[in-house]
């Protein structure tokens, strides 16, 4: 059994007048590496290899090089499966599956008209990975189009060969074929075997893109097979006929197969479970059948459906067979293409609308802007409610309204207030993409028999396994930081050798640059570029991981060679940790991953209007539900009056033979048979073959025309331009949103005759194909009703004009420059400017560049409010929503992220990536072939693995004068935007137009000019946004050490997330009503308080204290430098002590006010007595910085004076990246970026108070809390954004925080997303409730008898009375006295102290 | 730009809201309920259970025994202990400022003392399973009996009467008795609190202590001396009913004794007796019942004076 996947294939029809006048208008190949320049056919002088010439951006306009013949051209969309990627675990570079290389390609051609001719059949094989050093012709003599791939041939030194062939399918012999003519027998740069995938040589839009792939992943039919029609379309004569197209896919090395290794893996886990549940004793509740489904649909995201797979079990349960689908076919149908070439031999099929550019289709738009589509897709809704603009504050809160809809935070946004301050923090955070952050280890209590892994608790470490696993992190962390340090050096080496080869073989001169400087810059005996990148290679070193086979952790690491790398000493903390956790056997180390880097998002443009169709060629589902070989159709039940007959499909003449040699031959045959029972233009040949069944009441035989246009009207999917009648028959009924699947589907018809049909098979579980394998030819909507051919985008060639942000310094950036210019909005969580403010360059420069389409279902909000309303049934607004949602329904969005903007600001642009080598100088370019040869010298570190080749500089012209800007800032309009599609049609979208000629397009409300701006207001404002990977390093310091660990020599950073030791240094417990703050140790022991006095600050003992009867701070916390508790507290004490009684009243007002701002959601199940009787603060130290990964800046590209960066580099040979970045990198590093801290708004932050530490052992100075009285000056005082500033990559500011642990600490940068630090609740919760509370009592009566207090009875703790000076005495709880007794009098007065201390729980 | 749900609106808003009760009550329309525990809890407290007796009565001699002491409740001092009861969870100030949990208090106590205040009444009837009251606990009294009675007679009780609707005034009027228990298991100390202003109590024996008895007995070195107050009373011959003089008779019953055993009555001679007074011949029990039983012994404290 095997599994079906559908496979969308496109027909686009061009005749001779479109081949004439129309298709050179197209847009064409991108990658042409066979204009590679090369010795001999390349003499030096006349450009290099370096790759510019094998590219042709969709940007450049250029004129397609292999414009589209006469014919017909198919185009078949990869599934999903085979465009999916993945990435090793050590970072390297995305693989992706096998993609299918061998396409069986059938044709059925009928000549048409008033009525249909005899069915000529023809059938090609399309070998994908075929690869020949010239253009081939084929059986018909006729070169076809090839794709050129950066491969040499064999023997020659001729760099690129032609990949994909054209065979007829009956001299095809599979068993006959050269492996050394296929692309497996070639290595990539990095030494391994290739193999065909969905990017091919040229990336994301290789598959989708007919022009780049038209061998590969297409057909082109020039009918020359077929003489009449051949002079027919050639020669621009009247014809018409029709034809229908199947495509047959599959991968040829079947070890290959996307389900190979499916069923093996399901029946390890199958038997796994099995084992397990027998272990646990509980009943077996999946069959085989269940599992291979779950496994398919995790790795595949093809949905079976479990009762179709057989299975047998043996008496332990194990599997003995499953009958689970053991190969994938790709196979899809276009079925009734017709080819309708009137008498008028001016007639076009391709033709626009638009008289004066025929090539080119325009359409009437409306655009939004945001960061993502979710902001646009509000901001294009609000425009179209308000077309002026005027609908003020309304308007703009229904644009938040919806942001907050399509972010899933609708539900109680005017209830609940956090939820306003999460909507906005997901807002600011959706403008950014995670970048890898590496690992951090963490140790885990696996849960017992709990399959997912997610489900394991973090745990809290002893201090000295702590300290072990502090030291691996950090081990971990200078390596992750160091490869990625790595890579950008070995980028900035490719830039930088792309500039020598063309100087050096391409005969480029550089004004600013000698050749002979630069080669000594790259590559000397003894410094250079290419040893700093060596050698910080062999410094970092490269881990291999080992990874969990079930849930892709990564478990271990393998011992790298040598002792002194990076990676080395990340083996070495790793072993120790190992050892160090043998006693442990219930925990395990796992690696997670760390904390990510961010990067702002490319702008998103949202493009609305009639001819802008969504790309939904395999659905917008993510998943696919495959035939499977079972269910294909094979008979059509009749039922005709009172008579029922079977026609099977195998009974009907023309269907073509499938070779013996054709892999899943039998399903191959069986789908080539379907396509009878299916396509309108066939459905005669199946009412022939009923009427030769004879027998009573057989519709055919009574009525053979009448029974095929019957047979038609039940199929559907007749082409508009046919004779037949359009009409609703299977075809459409499949599409139909409201279909659900069913076995056989019955279509019943009335005229011309009334015929029941029931599309089946022999074993009655035949099943329609898929809408996404089915197509046909059909009008488009927006388009002229004459327009039948496809249009289906692919990319967007987009122009931007960026305004963009001065910088203040005299060699870039100032330090203030973002102060100076921009404040954090108070009311949110990014950077605005004053309306007034001058801040841009007042000349917008454009940036242009090409993208392909994002191939997710685009975000529908129609689908969301579903969701929303399927989530919340009763909901009010429901209504309203319903309206929208059907308002909406029907429009076509699309979205797309304007790739490349961000890139292209730092100077750089993505190129194809082509290895290191000069292929004009050869063997005298010594640099060149010194670089090769480093990139290739580790294996398991190939510098190709981590694509170190994917960037070329942007070193002259209008972008690299003065406008490298890493710190991204200004205001932006689109200036142009274009659609290319699959077949390399073109449609530019048209807005009406602002006064400066950009297209007018809505800003999202996260994009809008600030009120009041007039000179902007056409514009979208990007905030200041770092065009670097940087991450705010964030973390809590542990609480305390100890030298037993080595490398352990002060507090460690906590690098999870989920400390490993508690922070907490201790305990504040303010008492308000006698100004009084408690200290505690902290494990939770008492210390002593302060408080005012006859208005001096004072320090009292705990009570009960006899040994401190003085109250002497010294002798409780020890002398400042030799602590008695924990140093920190004791340094907190000391520094209260040294403040005044104004201090102290400040701050316990300030205590006071930020009460009402903080009540953590989860405070619920974190009651503990202490929170109940007051609200102790913790005492918590962070450690905050600001680094970008791998700790490196981008560097400026420019080289268009002598005093650029890069002239500069050279002239002073710093070829040390950090010693380059002193000169190229625009004086990033200067730049302080304000952080603040806290947040009021949000009453899940427990931010009190926090300290900037200092150095010596009085590290303290002011104390800093957002709700501070305004205005004190007693020490007191609240946050500016001068008070804690930050500059990339300095060493992080250590923060003293008093929080309310419950709750987590939020840093607000504005260029980042909103960080979170919070303090587990299992790391504080047990010393909270060990708390011990003295409560002074005065007055209390004395009995004669002695003092009896009324207490309740609290489980799990103990009373006692401290009379001043005295020793506790215990009291028994619930000792009322209530009771008349005598003997009591006279009674005395007391004073004192209650105290609620932790004792042993009371049943 | 939005102008509502921003951050400044929304740190006013929560900076608002615990300004002041009224703001509270605003964004909190209901706020919650005690719990039946604290409520019963808070009640108990209102009705003094769990204040230490010293607390009540300082000084020993300040309740002698054989004495009993009238009292009236403080109200705000009843008010202020419940206020301390609830105040473990409130973090208050000094200052002129209230804290949140104080804003929150004056919302939230008014109301739950209102409600423990409203479960006084259910103490004492869950404890003798009686109807609940409606108590509105305005104003307090109460006693402190300090007597061998209290020891003696565990099961006395008492009608409390409001000045002008006592037994002796036309209409009568029962004060629902809040607490009526002695203060320990083996005390001789016994508290009495009422909703509403006391003028009258009436101690008594329990109900079920009603018995046959004598008025006058005296046994002076053998010689019987002994004697009832008696009804006279017809009897309707056809209908059986019985009519009483209202006004008692004196009868000798001195030779009703037995002469071994004197304090035996025996019982069929003076049935006789009686019936003989009213020359009604032998008695039926309903009638001897009647003429014998005695009522519970009632020692009755009035306020002197009404205020």
């Amino acid at each position: 059994m095997n599994a079906l996947i559908p496979l969308n294939v496109a027909a686009l029809r061009v005749n001779a007048n479109d081949f004439t006048s129309i298709v050179d208008g197209f847009a064409g190949r991108t990658a042409v590496f066979e204009q590679i320049p090369y010795a001999p056919k390349t003499k030096p002088n006349q450009g290099a290899s370096t790759g510019d010439t094998i590219s042709r951006p969709l940007e450049s306009g250029d004129s397609p090089i292999d414009p589209l013949g006469i014919g017909i051209h198919l185009h078949w969309e990869l599934p999903d499966y085979y465009r999916r990627g993945s990435q090793p675990a050590n970072g390297a570079a995305v693989t992706f599956p096998h993609a299918p290389d061998r396409w069986l390609v059938i044709r059925h051609l009928r000549t048409s008209g008033t009525t249909l001719g005899p069915l000529q059949t023809k059938a090609w094989i399309v070998e994908s990975d075929y690869l020949s050093p010239t253009l081939l012709a084929d059986a018909q003599s006729v070169i076809r189009p090839a794709v050129s791939v950066p491969l040499t041939a064999k023997g020659t030194t001729q760099p690129y060969l032609y990949m994909g062939r054209v065979v007829e399918y009956e001299s095809w012999n599979p068993a006959g074929e050269t492996p050394a003519n296929y692309l497996p027998a070639y290595t990539g740069a990095d030494g391994d075997p290739l193999y065909l995938t969905a990017t091919g040589f040229v990336g994301p839009a290789f598959a989708s893109y007919y022009p780049d792939c038209c061998s590969v992943f297409g057909f082109w039919d020039h009918f020359k097979d077929l003489p009449a029609v051949y002079q027919a379309i050639t020669q621009n004569l009247a014809t018409q006929f029709e034809v229908t197209y199947q495509v047959f896919g599959w991968v040829q090395d079947a070890t290959y197969d996307p389900l190979a290794g499916i069923q093996a893996a399901a029946i390890r886990q199958y038997d796994a479970y099995v084992a397990q549940c027998a272990q646990e004793n509980v009943a077996v509740a999946q069959t085989p059948a269940d599992v291979f489904v779950s496994v398919a649909q995790h790795h595949l995201r093809w949905t079976f459906d479990a009762a179709e797979i057989p299975y047998t079990l043996n008496t332990d349960k194990t599997v003995d067979t499953l009958g689970s689908p053991a190969s994938a076919l790709c196979s899809g149908i276009v079925q009734d293409v017709v080819w309708n070439m009137g008498t008028d031999p001016q007639s076009y099929f391709l033709a626009s609308d638009q008289a004066g550019d025929p090539s080119q289709w325009t359409g009437q738009v409306e655009l939004a802007v945001g960061n993502t589509t979710a902001e646009a897709l509000s901001a294009i809704l609000k425009h179209d409610l308000d077309p002026g603009g005027g609908g003020g504050d309304k308007l703009a809160d229904y644009e938040y309204l919806l942001d907050a809809l399509q972010l899933g935070q609708l539900r109680d946004l005017d209830q609940k207030t956090t939820k306003v301050v999460s909507l906005e923090e997901a807002l600011h955070s959706s403008g950014f993409s995670k970048l890898d952050g590496g690992y951090v280890w963490v140790v885990r209590q696996p849960m017992v028999g709990g399959e997912e892994s997610g489900t394991d608790q973090e745990v809290t470490l002893p201090l000295d396994l702590a300290e072990q696993l502090s030291v691996l992190n950090l081990a971990q962390k200078s390596y992750d930081q160091g490869r990625a340090a790595l890579v950008t050096m070995r980028q900035q080496l490719f830039m930088d050798w792309i500039r020598y080869a063309k100087m050096y073989a391409g005969g480029q001169t550089d004004p600013n640059v000698l050749t002979n400087a630069l080669a000594a810059f790259l590559s000397s005996s003894e410094s250079g570029e290419l040893n700093a990148v060596v050698s910080a290679g062999t410094a970092t070193g490269i881990l291999q991981y080992g990874g969990d086979p079930q849930t892709q952790e990564v478990v271990s690491i393998a011992q790298p060679a040598g002792t002194t790398s990076l990676a080395a000493q990340v083996w070495t903390a790793y072993a120790a940790m190992s050892a160090a956790l043998a006693p442990f056997p219930s925990w395990v180390l796992r690696a997670e991953p760390a904390a990510p880097f961010w990067m702002p998002a490319d702008p998103v443009v949202l493009m609305e209007g009639d001819r802008v169709q969504p790309v939904r060629r395999n659905g917008t589902s993510g998943s696919l539900a495959p035939r499977l070989s079972a269910q294909v159709l094979g008979e059509l039940g009749i039922a005709y009056e009172q008579s029922t007959f079977v026609l099977a499909a195998s009974a009907i003449q023309g269907i073509p033979a499938i070779a013996s040699t054709t892999p899943m031959q039998t399903d191959v045959a069986a789908l080539a048979a379907e396509t009878f029972l299916l396509a309108p233009m066939l459905a005669d040949l199946a009412a022939t073959a009923l009427a030769a069944q004879g027998g009573d009441a057989n519709p055919a035989t009574a009525d053979l025309a009448g029974f095929t246009a019957s047979l038609r009207a039940a199929q559907g999917g007749s082409s508009p331009l046919d004779a037949f009648t359009p009409s609703a028959g299977l075809f459409e009924a499949v599409r139909d949103p409201a279909y659900v699947p069913a076995a056989n589907p019955v279509r019943a018809v009335t005229a011309p005759l009334a015929i029941r049909f029931t599309f089946t098979n022999a074993a009655t579980d035949g099943w329609a194909p898929d809408p996404i394998g089915w197509t046909a030819q059909h009008g488009l909507t927006g388009f002229p009703a004459s327009r039948v051919d496809p249009f289906l985008p692919v990319s967007l060639v987009w122009a931007l004009q960026l305004d963009a942000f001065q910088p203040g310094g005299t060699n870039g950036y100032a330090a203030g420059d973002l102060t100076a210019t921009f404040a954090l909005d108070p009311d949110g969580v990014d950077y605005v400017y004053s309306p007034g403010a001058s801040f841009v360059q007042q000349g917008a420069l454009t940036y242009d560049s090409s993208v392909v389409l994002s191939r997710k279902p685009v975000f529908s909000l129609t689908a969301q409010i579903d969701d929303y309303e399927r989530m919340y049934p009763t909901d009010p607004e429901d209504p309203t929503l319903d309206t929208i949602s059907a308002a909406y329904k029907s429009r076509n969005i699309v979205s797309q992220a304007l790739s490349g903007f961000n890139v292209e600001q730092t100077l750089r642009a993505y190129v194809p990536q082509i290895p290191v080598e000069d292929l004009v100088m050869g063997g005298r370019d010594a640099v060149t072939h010194a670089i090769a040869t480093a990139a290739n010298a580790d294996q398991d570190d190939d510098w190709y693995d981590f694509g170190f080749n994917a960037q070329a500089p942007i070193a002259t012209g209008l972008l690299a004068q003065y406008n490298f800007g890493p710190l991204r800032a200004g205001f932006a309009e689109i200036a142009t935007l274009s659609v290319v599609d699959a077949f390399g049609q073109t449609m530019a979208l048209q807005t009406p137009l602002n006064a400066d000629g950009t297209l007018q397009a809505t800003p999202a409300l996260t994009l809008a000019p600030i009120a009041g701006d007039t000179a902007h207001v056409t514009t979208a404002y990007l905030p200041p946004r770092l065009l670097v990977p940087t991450r705010l390093w964030f973390n809590w310091l542990s609480a305390s050490h100890d030298l037993g660990v080595t490398g352990v020599t002060s507090d460690f950073v906590e690098t999870s997330t989920h400390p490993a030791t508690s922070p907490v240094c201790g305990w504040i417990l303010p008492n308000h009503l006698e100004n009084t703050l408690f200290f505690y140790d902290a494990d939770g022991s008492p210390i002593g308080s302060f408080g005012i006095e006859h208005g001096t600050l004072q320090y009292r003992t705990r009570p009960g204290n006899l040994a401190n009867m003085g109250d002497m701070l010294a002798l409780d916390i020890g002398e400042p430098g030799t602590p008695l508790v924990n140093p920190h507290a004791a340094a907190f004490m000391w520094y209260l002590d040294g403040r005044d009684a104004a201090f102290l009243a400040d701050l316990m007002t300030t205590i006071l006010a930020s009460e009402p701002f903080i009540s953590p959601s989860g405070a619920a199940q974190s009651q503990s007595l202490s929170v109940l009787i007051g609200r102790p603060l913790a005492i918590g130290r962070a450690v905050i910085g600001l680094e970008t990964r791998g700790g490196l800046l981008p560097l400026s590209q420019a080289d268009t004076s002598s005093a650029d960066p890069f002239p500069q580099a050279v002239a002073q040979q710093a070829f040390d990246y950090s010693a380059r970045q002193a000169i190229a990198a625009a004086n990033l590093g200067d730049v302080l970026f304000p952080v603040r801290l806290g947040d009021l708004a949000n009453v899940d932050d427990g931010l009190v108070g926090f300290l900037i530490e200092g150095d010596g052992s009085a590290p303290y100075s002011t104390l800093y809390a957002p709700a501070a009285p305004p205005g004190a000056t007693n020490g007191v005082e609240r946050p500016t954004p001068e008070t804690l500033q930050l500059t990339l990559n300095d060493d992080p500011v250590v923060v003293t925080f008093l929080l309310d642990p419950r709750a987590a600490i939020h840093a607000t940068t504005g260029v980042l997303p909103v960080a979170g630090l919070e303090i587990p609740p299992d790391q504080y919760l047990k010393t909270m409730q060990r708390l011990e509370i003295s409560f002074s009592v005065l007055p209390i009566l004395g009995l004669r008898t002695g003092l009896r207090v009324p207490l309740p009875l609290e489980s799990g703790y103990e009373w006692s009375w401290i009379a001043p000076g005295a020793a506790p005495v215990p009291q028994a709880p619930n000792a009322v006295g209530e009771n008349a007794i005598g003997g009591y009098s006279p009674q005395t007065i007391h004073e004192g102290w209650v105290q609620l201390s932790p004792g042993p729980a009371v049943p | 730009m939005r102008t509502s749900l921003t951050r400044t609106a929304l740190t006013r808003r929560i900076a608002s809201a615990f300004s002041d009760p009224r703001a509270l009550a605003a964004v909190l329309p209901s706020p919650p309920a005690l719990t039946p525990q604290l409520q019963t809890w808070i009640a108990r407290l209102m009705l003094l259970y769990g204040v230490p007796f010293d607390y009540l009565v300082p000084d020993e001699g300040m309740l002698p025994p054989e004495s009993i002491r009238f009292f009236h409740v403080d109200m705000n001092w009843i008010a202020a202990l419940a206020d301390g009861a609830m105040s473990i969870a409130r973090n208050p100030s000094a200052s002129g400022t209230p804290t949140p949990s104080m804003v929150l208090d004056a919302l939230v106590v008014p109301r739950a003392l209102e409600q423990a205040q409203r479960a006084t009444g259910e103490i004492r009837a869950a404890r003798v399973g009686a109807g609940v009251p409606s108590v509105t606990l305005q104003t307090v009294t109460g006693f402190l009996l300090r007597s061998s009675v209290v020891r003696k007679y565990p099961q006395i009780g008492v009608n409390v009467y409001p000045y002008g609707a006592t037994p002796d005034d036309s209409t009568v009027t029962l004060l629902t008795v809040l607490r009526w228990e002695t203060l320990g298991p083996s005390s001789d100390t016994l508290i009495c609190l009422v909703d509403g202003e006391a003028y009258r109590a009436d101690v008594h024996e329990p109900a079920e202590h009603l018995h046959y008895g004598i008025d006058e007995y005296s046994d002076v070195n053998g010689t019987i001396s002994a004697s009832k107050s008696v009804h006279t009373f017809t009897r309707d011959s056809s209908t059986g009913a019985v009519t009483m003089d209202p006004n008692g008779t004196n009868l000798d019953l001195s030779t009703s004794f037995r002469s071994l055993s004197p304090r035996t009555l025996r019982v069929a001679d003076a049935a006789t007796l009686i019936g003989n007074l009213s020359g009604a011949g032998a008695l039926d029990s309903a009638e001897l019942g009647f003429e014998m039983t005695e009522g519970v012994g009632v020692v009755k404290f009035v306020k002197e004076t009404q205020s």
